[in-house]
């Protein structure tokens, strides 16, 4: 055995001659990783160009979040839920806050949503200041540049805030970068919260830059942070300071509602007006608009332009009628690659995710029904024809109240005809004869044109409530007054400026438009108001209760935090 | 040095069944004629399900594979060699489609056109010295091995839409208004060293030990490297002089410890990504970035330990033959995708987490039933596995409910509500037995701490786990003269608890009341109504006030081969001076036994189940 140890002895400095010879090439270095084709937080912003990229990244979340992607949300915080509007494809679906007690439950990947794309965002938003706090002062031109890109984030945080301040109330405070993971969250006061939005929206109102002075259009100015700085003190009862905040918006500023026509006057109906001509195709970006305070950006045919799915989400179903009382179609639409739709180019593809309700439809005009513009013919399109030369009843108009004798006993269903298939439809939703992609479907329910965010009316409104708030009637009624001159509606006196009148004047103005779940939480009239004016037919005020004011912490975020108890609000 | 080129077409875009089972039957499909209806009754959620086969997709696929080999026996060391091999392949793919204006992906924009040419590098060397004598009754085995491996691959999307004239397609992108570019690369690397020594006494004792040390680029820069040992024995018992005359015995034991490792994981693992996005500002495209997804520089090489032990046997001159192993493992570090609180502003992270117990046994059988002119042979495998989570964060944390891990229960657990048997009915309502906002229609749920509500924080449970109970697969051939027929019946089993998944879209309506009136929406179970009092299903409208899955056992046997053949005898094939001839029939997938309800147990919710096909031949062989 010896023997055998001793060969493997003498030639054992042969063998590690070999190996050192073999493995003379390993250099470890090899794994070392670096990204291809991806950025890390830590290269991105090491540049103005890369901060801006940020920037662009949190409008990008912003517009695909809110206005862009899942048509739940995108419906929802147009009002279905509110006063306002109901679920119109399915009055009783088991989506859309058709119903408050199934709908509302800690499980609901809706409600996820809300928590969860706020929080992507506030991520998003406290890495890139992070970076900015944390950049080469070199790289900058100046302080104020630097100042005007971090507000913008800001700016973006703060929205983020203020949605989930308002739907749930206590929720954790996250300003700094997270970096590895983390379960012990806990809930923040609420107070501790506004203070956060506070500050950041008092920086952002600072640094940013004023109108017309923004890089690029759609860009945050001044005024969007004032704006919603003002609503965010109304939140709390501090009426003096939402009163300075909207009024360095409303005075000095360059901003100004819209009383003549301007810009791309697209007289589809025949007739227009201001009101009309705001919500065209392309006059939201101009500086001839003084009423633009933000607005997101779409663009056909570009890339990045996205589309806006206002037709798909606000109108009625028009091409779902089916068949005249002859039996013959109702709506033979536009002929496109020799076939016949079944889509009118006017009306678009819209499929009723939000119905108005009768408060909206009709009960708001009732004072001013022939001269308050908004209430046009141009502006909400009320009657509706069938459309097909096959048919005897070629171009007259949809009466429900001749149903009965037309169509035979038991063929429509009457809340099918009237919440999904034919209601008044607001125009400002829609882009008639405008559309620039699928010619097939008269656009599919989407449009291009940029969409309000927030408008010099409502900042005006905001300030109303807040004088009236301060005891001010005299100043509210002005400031409403403000709205409804543009309008050509009546003027109110003193007494008239309630906070019911605000409400709607709000939805007048501002319907579809405004966040009314917040408005209405804010003046704690949610539950009352849904049970009061909801009148889904399904389900009228739709099963409201009053702790459905605030909504449930998700279930994920109360099972995944491990480390830390998160409280769920009550009633759920 | 070997090389091999292929070349091979994928091209066509498959149907699809998804889209097959929510087609209503009713409407007017005009199947295969060229005026069909993409979406039935202009339904978006109805697609035509042929659709895609009027889609031109061109996917052509190159590879080039070559192989190197140096074999070096080092003359003045006997029993030394020196390989070296390198293996190199290349993958270049084209996948050309356009989608015309009949089709869903291109009716928007007037057709609509993507280039995606993609390749790959891959190489591999290895370095092996290899010292192998036998002295006497010793034999040695000595392996040294250096080796690393290499991908590299890019591809790019070219995307072109607006299309006025259609007809050149994807070949002349340029027809198109409308078009964006977007490219990908990546890199991996692997490096292994490894010492491995057999020793062998008599051909009776086996000892082998092993050490790797492995590296691989998608860890964290301080842990890219993890060190793996391991020693087995063997004792070929049936050699051992006391029992060397029983010539009918085979017997061998075999015993191992060691650990190894588990890469898990892709490339850039450990790094926090950015996405990018394009906005616009203006009519101006601008690009957006944010960051997406969290990195973790920590993430390291999951380890098992395991200690194994085994027994090779034959008996009745290998009539009988086979093998049982028993193992119990213990994996630390597990590597697992770890769902975040969404205040995190990220879904998950890659990390290390915790250990995992492992044990099982695996049996092998092999019996040559008969023999003659009929023989029958079988065949039969059968394993069970048992894991347990049994640490997860350390401290106190026994419990992870978002990511449903739970000390002392499997890592395939689910964590719901538990179906009670049953939904509730009118009597219930009417007798005021229902609980507070449940109605007739909707399930039971067990209420676990019976106070009459049912909700997440105390009636959800570990109710079953995904993974199956126990394994066996059995193959049977019988030949007859000059027939043979075979059949391989393989089979997966969860018993009551294991094997689970959720098949709520297949069993039930759909929760989503809308796509009840707009889709075909098929359940096998007919739903509830008051005058059709089923007890496992819901009704149309059914919008609980707290819901689960339904959870179904995917257990199955499968007869996933039969054939018969018969091959002519010598005599004629002399005749007919044809070296072989073969006709046969054959048939995979024939039969499936399970109470699953979707397409196939095995593939599970997926709209892809396993093809049934007959097939009937014949090989000739000159």
């Amino acid at each position: 055995m010896k023997k055998y140890f001793n060969i493997l002895r003498d030639k054992s400095l042969l063998i590690a001659g070999t190996l050192l010879l073999l493995f003379s090439s390993c250099d470890e270095s090899v794994l070392d990783e670096i990204p291809l084709d991806f950025l890390a937080p830590e290269n991105a912003y090491t540049s103005v160009a890369g901060v801006r990229q940020g920037v662009t990244g949190l409008h990008w979340t912003f517009r695909n979040y809110w206005f862009w992607g899942d048509q739940d949300q995108g419906s929802m915080w147009r009002g279905v839920g509110t006063d306002v509007a109901f679920h119109g494809e399915d009055p009783n679906s088991t989506r859309f806050l058709c119903n408050y007690v199934n709908y509302l439950i800690p499980a609901s990947g809706y409600v996820l949503q809300y928590w969860t794309r706020n929080y992507e965002q506030i991520q998003r938003a406290n890495v890139l200041i992070d970076r900015i706090d944390n950049s080469d002062p070199a790289m900058w031109a100046s302080e104020a540049q630097k100042n005007a890109f971090k507000a913008e984030a800001m700016f973006f945080r703060a929205y983020a805030y203020r949605i989930l301040v308002s739907y749930f109330g206590d929720v954790p405070l996250v300003t700094e970068v997270i970096a590895s993971a983390k379960v012990d969250f806990v809930r923040a006061p609420k107070a501790d919260v506004y203070k956060q939005i506070e500050d950041d929206l008092i920086f952002a109102g600072a640094n940013l830059p004023g109108r017309g002075q923004e890089e690029a259009p759609g860009r945050i100015t001044k005024a969007a942070a004032l704006t919603v700085l003002s609503e965010i003190y109304l939140e709390q009862g501090k009426y003096q300071l939402a009163v300075d905040a909207a009024t360095s918006v409303i005075t000095g500023a360059g901003y100004a509602l819209m009383t003549q026509r301007f810009g791309a006057q697209i007289d589809v109906f025949g007739t227009g007006d201001a009101y009309y001509d705001l919500f065209r195709y392309g006059n939201q970006n101009t500086l001839e608009n003084t009423e633009n305070i933000w607005s997101v950006q779409f663009e056909p045919l570009v890339t990045g332009g996205g589309d806006w799915q206002g037709e798909r989400g606000m109108g009625p179903a028009y091409f779902r009628w089916g068949n005249a009382p002859d039996g013959k179609k109702a709506f033979r639409g536009e002929l496109v690659n020799g076939v016949y739709t079944g889509y009118s180019d006017t009306l678009g593809r819209p499929v009723s995710w939000v119905r108005p309700t009768t408060y909206v439809t009709h009960e708001i005009w009732k004072d001013d029904w022939n001269t308050d513009i908004r209430n046009a013919k141009h502006s909400i399109k009320r009657d509706f024809f069938y459309d097909n030369p096959g048919s005897v009843w070629d171009k007259k108009k949809l009466e429900f109240s001749q149903f009965a004798s037309f169509y035979a006993a038991g063929t429509r269903d009457p809340i099918r005809d009237s919440c999904q298939y034919i209601f008044p439809y607001f125009m400002k939703f829609a882009e008639p004869c405008n559309h620039f992609d699928r010619a097939n479907q008269s656009g599919g329910g989407y449009s291009h044109k940029d969409v309000y965010v927030i408008r010099l009316a409502e900042t005006i409104l905001l300030r109303a409530e807040a004088y009236l708030g301060l005891g001010r009637k005299d100043l509210a009624a002005a400031d409403i007054n403000l709205v409804r001159s543009r309008a050509q509606a009546t003027l109110i006196g003193e007494d008239d400026a309630t906070i019911g009148y605000i409400l709607d004047e709000r939805a007048r103005e501002l319907y579809g438009e405004e966040w009314r779940h917040i408005t209405l939480r804010r003046m704690g009239l949610l539950v009352q108001r849904v049970r009061a004016l909801n009148d889904n037919p399904k389900n009228p005020g739709l099963n409201i209760q009053e702790h459905h004011v605030l909504w449930p912490i998700p279930l994920s975020q109360i099972d995944l935090n491990i480390d830390a108890v998160i409280t769920q609000n009550p009633g759920y | 040095m070997i090389s091999s080129y292929s070349y091979r077409d994928y091209s066509g875009i498959e149907a699809n069944l998804g889209n097959a089972r929510s087609c209503s039957p009713l409407s007017n499909n005009k199947i295969g004629q060229p005026d069909y209806d993409m979406y039935l009754t202009g339904e978006v959620y109805m697609t035509y399900p042929l659709v895609y086969l009027y889609i031109d997709n061109s996917d052509k696929r190159n590879n080039l594979f070559m192989v190197g080999n140096a074999k070096i026996t080092v003359p003045w060391v006997k029993g030394l060699t020196y390989e070296f091999n390198y293996s190199n392949t290349y993958l270049n793919r084209n996948n050309f489609t356009f989608h015309p204006i009949t089709t869903p992906s291109g009716v928007g924009n007037k057709g609509q056109a993507i280039k995606n040419p993609s390749d790959e590098r891959n190489w591999i060397f290895n370095n092996i010295v290899t010292y192998l004598r036998t002295f006497g009754d010793h034999q040695v085995n000595a392996t040294l091995l250096y080796s690393r491996e290499s991908r590299h691959a890019q591809s790019s999307t070219l995307t072109a839409s607006g299309f006025d004239n259609p007809v050149l397609g994807y070949n002349n992108m340029g027809l198109g208004t409308l078009a964006s570019v977007a490219s990908t690369a990546w890199e991996e690397n692997s490096l292994s060293y490894m010492a491995r020594a057999n020793y062998s006494f008599k051909s009776r004792y086996l000892l082998t030990a092993t050490v790797r040390r492995d590296g691989f680029s998608g860890f964290g820069p301080n842990t890219k490297f993890a060190t793996f040992p391991s020693v087995s024995l063997g004792w070929v018992v049936s050699e051992e002089s006391f029992l060397r005359d029983l010539r009918w015995l085979y017997l061998k034991l075999r015993t191992s410890y060691g650990k190894n490792g588990n890469q898990g994981i892709g490339r850039y693992s450990s790094f926090s990504r950015m996405t990018a996005q394009p906005y616009v500002y203006g009519p101006a495209t601008f690009v957006g970035v944010y960051p997406s997804t969290l990195g973790n520089a920590d993430l390291a090489w999951e380890s098992t330990s395991s200690f194994n032990l085994g027994i090779d046997f034959g008996f009745m001159n290998r009539r009988i033959s086979g093998s049982l192993d028993i193992y119990k493992a213990t994996t630390t570090d597990v590597l697992v995708s770890r769902a975040l609180p969404p205040t995190t502003g990220y879904a998950s992270v890659w990390t290390n987490i915790g250990a995992i117990d492992n044990k099982g046994v695996e049996l092998e059988l092999r019996t040559v039933n008969l023999t003659g002119q009929l023989g029958w042979s079988t065949d039969f495998v059968f394993s069970l596995n048992r894991d347990k989570i049994t640490k997860l964060y350390g401290d106190e944390n026994d419990r992870d409910i978002g990511n449903s891990w739970f000390v002392g229960e499997p890592i395939s657990a689910i964590y719901d509500f538990e179906i009670d048997g049953g939904v509730w009915t009118e009597a219930e309502l009417y007798a005021g037995q229902i609980f507070n906002n449940w109605y007739p229609g909707q399930y039971k749920y067990v209420d676990r701490n019976g106070d009459g509500v049912i909700e997440p924080n105390n009636d959800r449970a570990v109710i079953g786990y995904r993974t199956p109970s126990f394994r066996f697969s059995l193959n049977n051939t019988l030949t007859y003269k000059n027939f043979a027929f075979s059949f391989f019946v393989n089979s997966v089993q969860g018993g009551k608890k294991y094997y689970m998944e959720n098949n709520a879209s297949v069993v039930n309506v759909d929760f989503r009341s809308d796509n009840v009136l707009r889709i075909n929406a098929s359940a096998v179970r007919p739903y509830w109504t008051p005058d059709n009092g089923v007890n496992n299903a819901t009704g149309v409208y059914n919008s609980p006030a707290q819901s689960s899955g339904i959870y179904e056992s995917r257990s199955f046997t499968r007869l996933q081969d039969v054939s018969l053949s018969y091959k002519l005898g010598p005599s004629v094939l002399n005749m007919l001076n044809v070296e072989a001839f073969q006709v046969y029939i054959a048939s995979k997938n024939p039969y499936v036994w399970t109470k699953w309800s979707g397409w196939d147990p095995e593939t599970g919710t997926s709209n892809n189940p396993l093809m049934r096909n007959i097939t009937a031949g014949f090989r000739l062989t000159f």
